[in-house]
């Protein structure tokens, strides 16, 4: 077996050869995706533009924002003119609180689609949003998706270098994807983060450990954590004879036990 | 005087081509008025007198070329398999032989106006046998012979055409023009009784109203497509459809698409026989050949705008689909935003893209109140929560995390507020909005509704209402 210095030896560093044991890197480098953990473990150091990213989350309206709007963000600071276009997503975006996280709501486009021919209706949105040349970013929750549609989007995607964010429910996790790129999101109640990211397939060795990552803004997670204190501290007011729970326990169920005596 | 002959060369005669020669003879001449107003349609050949325009387009080849390549480019963008052969010369006539002469011997260039064959004379024509017979070839050979002889046997138009030929008689035509609005008929080949399948004969049309819009310089705005119904069946005589573009479009492959959209939506209630196209309104382009002329790769735009994006997709999808975010300043949260119909904004969607107005837009976002404490996602409606004992219950128990925020949830500000619940006949109500955690659904916005002091007496026995109202996502 060869060491890791012979193996350098014998294969010298090509610009065009890839290791399996190192991120590939993009033709396009990575949109900044807004949380350095982030960037390190995905391929390029960022979101792949021109690809399609995949991201699987238990149901929709859970964790888009949070994740995505510092990235979206700073491609509407780099392309102000350009467009966002949300196709088929769960609920009304609220302008106010996108505001509070720098994106300008005027260059967001909403799609629907009429419950008869959702599906496809909704594929066919995605694709011509893909084509359009004033349109920067593109997410598209296609819960009917199949492989050979997505494989489409992805094509589309390459050919125009736009940033396509597909959600898709977990049970597509079993399914095969074209995707380069395929996360599952979920969520955490710790108090370092409240969403862990696994990433199921990127191009590059297969990433052991989620990363977590805290999607909040500030004040919401300051807001969070002065109730979750003063909780704590009227828990241990009513109770003073308990002894306190072990503390790793504490931190992640204390609210569920400190909260429930306060329930109308 | 420089005159240049155009002909429209169909090069491939097996596919089923949209325009035929004469369509394509006509667009020509459309397209050399946008160089020159002295065009006029001569037999099979377009003629037009450039003297005027030299300068202009920055001399005779130039012109030229931009004419070229204007020609190319409407063949291409109409998968027409044809192109221009041109010609010129110091008379109309001259020009017009030297054209007939490089299509009967592609490459023999003619030296001289006088070695031109005697059949690129049209007033020869009719005598070109017996001017054959006397050894007449070419128009030198004709001038040999003594005037009075050959208008004896020719009669006087064959002399007439060699003095305009030669410049000794002027060149008279009536200039063509072109009509103000277009408005064609086109009788089908056969019937149609499946909407989409108009689509051919709209193309045809099209292709004729893209060359008069080439040579009036301006675009199409809107458009009616109206088809004839079939006269022997108990069925209104026609049906029409109407398309407007947020922009003046000179190509009209968008204008296609649109009317290809709205043609897969229609029900034929009886067979078509004809159709025929209106252009309602066209606006001049101030610029056109500017933003036609560019060669290089960076300045044409890869794709379409957004405009057509959010007009094809509204002609598909229907106008409410798709959707565009209107600020309202009001403090409830379901008046602080309005989803419009993209379509219905987009005039304001077209200004706000031109970076002058950029600045305004920024006033404009200061203007907008933004808040990080509200959720991200906000429901179109509130959804009512079954309780347990007297808190809510979403997908599971939920555990409060911050509360309450108070907000007086009627319009009191705007007394015939339609979409206060005044008007519903509710009494004016309180919100306490608080944010509660769900293990399956993430945070949420939840608010119970107060009734206030003194209703809230009578109904103090009740249970209080909860509703999701938004998820922080």
């Amino acid at each position: 077996m060869l060491s890791p210095t012979s193996m350098k030896l014998a294969l010298p560093d090509f610009a065009h050869v890839w290791r399996a044991g190192e991120l590939g890197s993009a033709s396009l480098p990575g949109v900044d995706t807004g949380y350095a953990a982030l960037n390190q473990v995905l391929p390029g150091g960022g979101w792949p533009q021109g690809a399609l990213v995949e991201l699987l989350q238990p149901q929709p309206g859970l964790h888009e924002w949070g994740l995505l709007a510092p990235a979206l963000a700073g491609m509407q600071l780099v392309a102000p003119g350009q467009f966002m276009v949300l196709v088929g997503a769960p609920y009304w975006p609220f302008g106010p609180a996108l505001g509070a996280r720098q994106l300008n709501m005027q260059r967001l486009l909403c799609v629907q689609a009429n419950e008869q021919g959702r599906g496809p209706a909704l594929l066919w949105a995605t694709r011509e949003a893909l084509q359009c040349a004033d349109v920067a970013s593109v997410l598209a929750w296609l819960p009917e998706a199949r492989s050979a549609h997505l494989r489409r989007l992805q094509i589309a995607a390459h050919a125009h270098n736009k940033l396509l964010f597909v959600f898709r429910p977990l049970r597509a996790q079993h399914e095969s994807s074209p995707a380069p790129l395929r996360l599952l999101l979920d969520g955490a109640m710790s108090e370092q983060g409240n969403l862990w990211v696994h990433v199921l397939k990127r191009r590059g060795p297969p990433l052991a450990s989620p990363v977590l990552l805290a999607t909040r803004p500030a004040r919401l997670a300051l807001l969070l954590a002065a109730s979750r204190e003063r909780a704590r501290r009227r828990w241990e007011e009513l109770a003073p004879a308990v002894p306190a729970p072990h503390p790793s326990l504490r931190s992640s169920h204390a609210l569920d036990r400190t909260a429930s005596p306060h329930h109308l | 005087m420089r005159w240049i002959a155009l002909q429209a060369r169909i090069t491939c005669d097996a596919a089923p081509a949209l325009i035929d020669e004469a369509a394509a003879q006509r667009a020509l001449g459309c397209m050399a008025l946008g160089f020159t107003p002295r065009v006029v349609l001569v037999d099979e050949t377009v003629l037009m007198e450039v003297s005027g325009s030299l300068r202009l387009f920055g001399g005779l080849s130039r012109l030229a070329q931009r004419l070229a390549q204007l020609a190319d480019q409407f063949f291409e963008q109409n998968k027409v398999p044809a192109h221009m052969e041109r010609a010129q010369g110091a008379t109309s006539l001259i020009a017009l032989g030297r054209l007939r002469q490089l299509r009967c011997q592609p490459g023999a260039a003619c030296k001289r106006v006088a070695d031109l064959p005697m059949d690129t004379l049209t007033a020869a024509r009719p005598h070109l046998a017996v001017l054959e017979r006397v050894g007449c070839r070419s128009w030198d050979d004709l001038l040999r012979l003594p005037r009075g002889g050959v208008a004896r046997r020719f009669g006087a138009p064959l002399l007439q055409a060699l003095d305009r030929a030669r410049g000794h008689a002027p060149d008279v035509y009536e200039w063509l023009a072109l009509p103000q609005s277009f408005d064609e008929k086109l009788e089908l080949d056969a019937l149609v009784t499946h909407a989409p399948a108009l689509m051919a004969g709209a193309l045809r049309l099209l292709v004729h109203l893209q060359a008069l819009l080439l040579g009036r310089q301006s675009g199409l705005c809107a458009l009616k497509l109206v088809w004839h119904f079939d006269p022997r069946r108990d069925v209104p005589p026609t049906g029409e459809l109407l398309i407007r573009t947020a922009q003046p479009a000179q190509d009209l492959r968008h204008v296609a698409r649109l009317v290809a959209e709205h043609l897969a939506q229609q029900r034929l209630p009886a067979p078509v026989t004809a159709l025929s196209l209106q252009s309602l309104e066209t606006e001049k382009l101030t610029d056109s050949a500017a933003a036609t002329g560019s060669l290089l790769m960076q300045a044409r735009q890869q794709g379409d705008s957004a405009l057509q994006l959010i007009e094809r997709l509204s002609a598909r999808l229907g106008p409410t689909q798709v959707q565009a975010w209107q600020p309202c300043a009001d403090h409830r949260p379901e008046q602080m935003q309005r989803w419009i119909s993209a379509q219905s904004a987009i005039k304001s969607i077209a200004a706000s893209a031109c970076p002058e107005r950029a600045r305004g837009l920024n006033d404009l976002k200061n203007e907008i109140k933004i808040e990080a404490l509200y959720p991200t996602w906000l429901l179109p409606e509130p959804l009512k929560l079954a309780c347990v004992g007297n808190s809510p219950v979403y997908q599971g128990r939920l555990v409060r995390l911050a509360g309450p925020q108070r907000l007086e949830a009627t319009g009191w500000l705007m007394p015939g507020d339609g979409a206060g619940e005044g008007e519903r006949g509710k009494p004016p109500a309180i919100r306490d909005y608080f944010i509660y955690r769900s293990l399956q659904a993430g945070l949420l916005w939840i608010y119970s509704e107060r009734l206030p002091v003194a209703a809230q007496q009578a109904v103090h026995g009740q249970p209080r209402a909860w509703y999701l109202h938004g998820f922080f996502a």
